[in-house]
């Protein structure tokens, strides 16, 4: 049972991949929105190991935020910085819902079809 | 059955720009330390759990584990466990656990937006565990229901007492499940989808 721990030592300060900047319009980027690499960006070349790492997780599968920051053993806010500047620099495609009512919390976007497929397809489990 | 024609479908990864992206759906598992949250996400993910960490440098209010009281400033971190389910019709569905402490309960705002609902699970052995993420839940009028965690096949109470205790609308639907079975993680999923459904329909 994982529950709160402890910083592990870290040989880097998570923040320093970034370049010190801890928020963007990337602070929006939810924690399920899927990346994306798109064609031509595959290598990376000459980018930072984390931007590399990145391309090298999401070039056969869509990924989403959450899984790379577990996946790199980097906190969120810093994995949506990189993938921001990833989007920038049309190396990915970031996929969200449609936009959501933040203030309620609830999305609008969810449709009842929507939810009806994610029923059936629970169901079918 | 909903399900959409298989050339939508998810196969085994063709180059992601070959396809249209899956429509990703979530709902939150919520509920003290230690309930069964982490076990519950895994009877279902189609990957073994992952896990996360928010850093925090928030100030931290409240009881800690321990018993003491801090209102000092503080850095922590804050593990985040989840899995993902891939649906027909190409939704991907991700499960996002998270403790339930007051003080945790900032970073709930971002786990919950665009969330379908939660589930919270509960041990009734310590039931006051539970009482943040159903306030939280509650005034947020997100759809959730109350799993109650059967550790080892025992239920030791009543669910109508269970509801009694937690004050709770009738409206919330509580029920026995065990995190440890694929196949009550699953009823508890459905009931919540359910509510969220009736929830639209109403709205």
């Amino acid at each position: 049972m994982k529950e709160p721990v402890e910083h592990e030592a870290r040989s880097v300060r998570p923040y320093t991949v970034t370049g010190g900047r801890v928020r963007s319009a990337s602070s929006d980027m939810p924690l399920e929105a899927l990346v994306e690499v798109l064609p031509g960006a595959m290598n990376g070349h000459g980018l930072p190991p984390e931007k590399r790492a990145i391309l090298r997780h999401a070039a056969h599968t869509y990924v989403a935020v959450a899984e790379l920051s577990a996946l790199l053993h980097l906190p969120i806010g810093v994995v949506r910085v990189i993938v921001a500047d990833l989007a920038d620099a049309k190396y990915v495609r970031v996929h969200t819902a449609a936009p959501m009512a933040v203030q309620s919390g609830w999305s609008q976007a969810l449709s009842l079809s929507a939810l009806e497929s994610v029923l059936n397809g629970i169901s079918a489990l | 059955m909903a399900y959409q024609p298989s050339d939508t479908a998810v196969t085994a990864s063709p180059p992601p720009s070959a396809r249209v992206a899956p429509t990703v759906v979530k709902i939150v598992v919520a509920g003290g330390f230690a309930v069964g949250k982490t076990t519950f996400i895994g009877s279902i993910s189609d990957i073994e759990p992952l896990s996360t960490e928010a850093a925090m440098t928030e100030h931290s209010l409240g009881v800690d584990d321990a018993g003491g009281r801090s209102d000092r400033k503080t850095t922590t971190t804050v593990a985040m466990d989840f899995g993902r389910i891939a649906l027909p019709g190409a939704f991907w569905l991700y499960l996002f656990g998270t403790p339930g402490q007051d003080r945790f309960l900032f970073m709930w705002d971002d786990m919950v937006r665009g969330a379908i609902g939660a589930v919270v699970l509960v041990d009734t052995d310590r039931l006051d565990q539970c009482f943040p993420a159903i306030d939280y839940f509650e005034s947020r009028r997100i759809p959730f229901v109350v799993g109650v965690n059967c550790f080892d096949g025992v239920a030791k109470h009543a669910l109508e007492d269970v509801r009694e205790a937690l004050t709770i609308s009738p409206q919330v639907p509580v029920l026995y499940t065990d995190a440890r079975s694929r196949a009550a993680t699953k009823q508890t999923l459905i009931q919540l989808v359910r509510l969220a459904m009736e929830r639209l329909h109403g709205a």
